[in-house]
């Protein structure tokens, strides 16, 4: 079995000491940085996602994993920078305001650094105006909102209709997803897609930068 | 024990549908079905039907209350919706609930002009989920001394210990009945409870991880639940814990019940 074959395992096993020790020696060994997160990480994370989308792996197992991803992400950015790798995309994210929830938030966020993204996760009872500071500094293509509660999904609907106001709306892609979120509720507020889980999440992700 | 019957919850889609059809039917079916299982309360709400819903809370209140005189617990975090179904109660309702964040002086407000019974939810005074049984602590803290401050009379309040999924957060199950027991010690005339199934979210089996935690929650001094009371291993499942825990003098209800059974 190869390294990156071994590693992708070990990710999808959620097991966090071996894949770490795997990504440095992927390194060491002078792998391309690019080629250990497509045909290594991405892929587990996409193997994981569709696993996860049919019930046959639960939410701690799908945690484990994105939590081993995190830590091969965070040594091998680095090296994804210096070999001046371009990110697929650029993606600001955060849970709306009033909102506590993160878990959810942080998969998602986890699952698309893993796709390839630049991920700006703002955290949990963000601001409209958070929001609109963190477009304007870092001018993603993707914004990914997120909602636990029937109340605060409300503030979803605020930020799209604040963008227009702004003008900026027409400069960044809006997705959205949480519990409550439904795929007509998407389209009322004028969201541009949605995702029922993580992985839905990084697919519509994706399929809006490609329609660019 | 208090059992809220959680039933009739627009986030559950059948119950969203009969809402948006106007399926007293259905409504009128998941009334009856809580009311013969034993629920002290029912749980209404309508908020998924999000522009709605001060509308749809006040037909189902209305097709609710004709159905049965058991109390209703009015789940909103809105003060205008939680107002509006009040008023169309007939016995004081129960408000599900009050946090300490922004809204919470409006509600408190309509608790005293009500008269109602009210459930506290100890999160809000800062930013994200109270995780570790200190910050909840502290958040309990806050909102009774609120209420107390405002006159809130101890035996209209219910403590949420406020449970998190084990699956996302290892530490989600021990902290709630960790909590259940130091607010048991720390405010002793406040009736403490719990919507117990957020503790099996994303984990296969969830009944079997709601009945066990359940039973750890009673001898913790769980007063009561936010429950689905029409499963019956769940509610076999109280009545053979407070036997256990001596809450049940003689065994009297646990014999009662498995009597009745045969």
């Amino acid at each position: 079995m190869s390294l990156l074959e071994e590693l992708k395992i070990q990710v999808e096993e959620g097991m966090e000491d071996e894949a770490l020790e795997l990504t440095k020696k992927a390194i060491d060994d002078g792998i391309n940085p690019k080629e250990i997160l497509d045909d290594a990480l991405i892929s587990a994370m996409k193997n994981l996602g569709e696993k996860y989308s049919s019930g046959e792996i639960y939410v701690p197992e799908m945690l484990m994993s994105a939590n081993a991803m995190k830590l091969c992400m965070d040594i091998l950015r680095p090296k994804l920078i210096e070999a001046k790798v371009k990110p697929v995309g650029k993606c600001v994210i955060g849970t709306v305001k009033d909102d506590l929830h993160d878990i959810g938030q942080n998969l998602v966020s986890t699952m698309l650094e893993g796709a390839g993204f630049e991920v700006y996760n703002l955290g949990s009872d963000v601001s409209t105006d958070e929001f609109l500071n963190s477009i304007k500094e870092k001018q993603p293509h993707i914004l990914a909102l997120s909602a636990m509660l029937t109340t605060t999904m409300l503030q979803m609907e605020v930020i799209i209709k604040t963008l227009k106001e702004e003008a900026m709306r027409d400069k960044v892609k809006v997705i959205i997803g949480g519990a409550p979120i439904t795929p007509d509720f998407a389209r009322e507020i004028g969201a541009d897609g949605y995702g029922k889980d993580a992985t839905e999440a990084v697919e519509m992700a994706k399929k809006l930068l490609s329609n660019r | 024990m208090i059992i809220i019957g959680e039933l009739i919850n627009s986030t559950r889609s059948k119950v969203k549908k009969a809402i948006e059809d106007k399926n007293e039917g259905y409504i009128r079916k998941l009334v009856k079905l809580q009311v013969e299982a034993g629920a002290n309360y029912l749980d209404v709400n309508s908020a998924m039907t999000v522009k709605k819903e001060i509308e749809d809370l006040k037909w189902l209140i209305e097709v609710i209350q004709d159905e049965t005189d058991v109390k209703l617990a009015i789940d909103t975090p809105a003060p205008e919706a939680m107002e509006a179904g009040i008023k169309l109660c007939k016995k004081p309702p129960l408000m599900n609930s009050i946090t300490n964040e922004g809204k919470k002086e409006k509600l408190i407000k309509i608790a005293k002009e009500y008269n109602t019974e009210l459930i506290a939810l100890p999160l809000g005074s800062k930013k994200g989920l109270p995780v570790n049984l200190e910050d909840r602590l502290n958040e309990a803290k806050i909102i009774l001394g609120d209420l107390e401050k405002e006159g809130i009379n101890q035996d209209k309040i219910y403590l949420d210990v406020l449970i998190l999924g084990i699956g996302s957060n290892p530490s989600g199950g021990r902290t709630a009945i960790q909590m259940a027991g130091e607010c048991k010690k720390e405010f002793p005339g406040i009736k403490i409870i719990g919507g117990l199934s957020n503790i099996s979210f994303g984990l296969p089996d969830r009944k079997l991880l709601n009945r066990v935690f359940l039973a750890m929650m009673i001898e913790a001094g769980l007063d009561g639940a936010i429950i689905d009371p029409s499963d019956k291993d769940l509610m076999e499942t109280i009545i053979a814990s407070e036997a256990i825990t001596g809450r049940d003098k003689y065994c009297k209800s646990y014999i009662k019940y498995m009597r009745g059974k045969k």
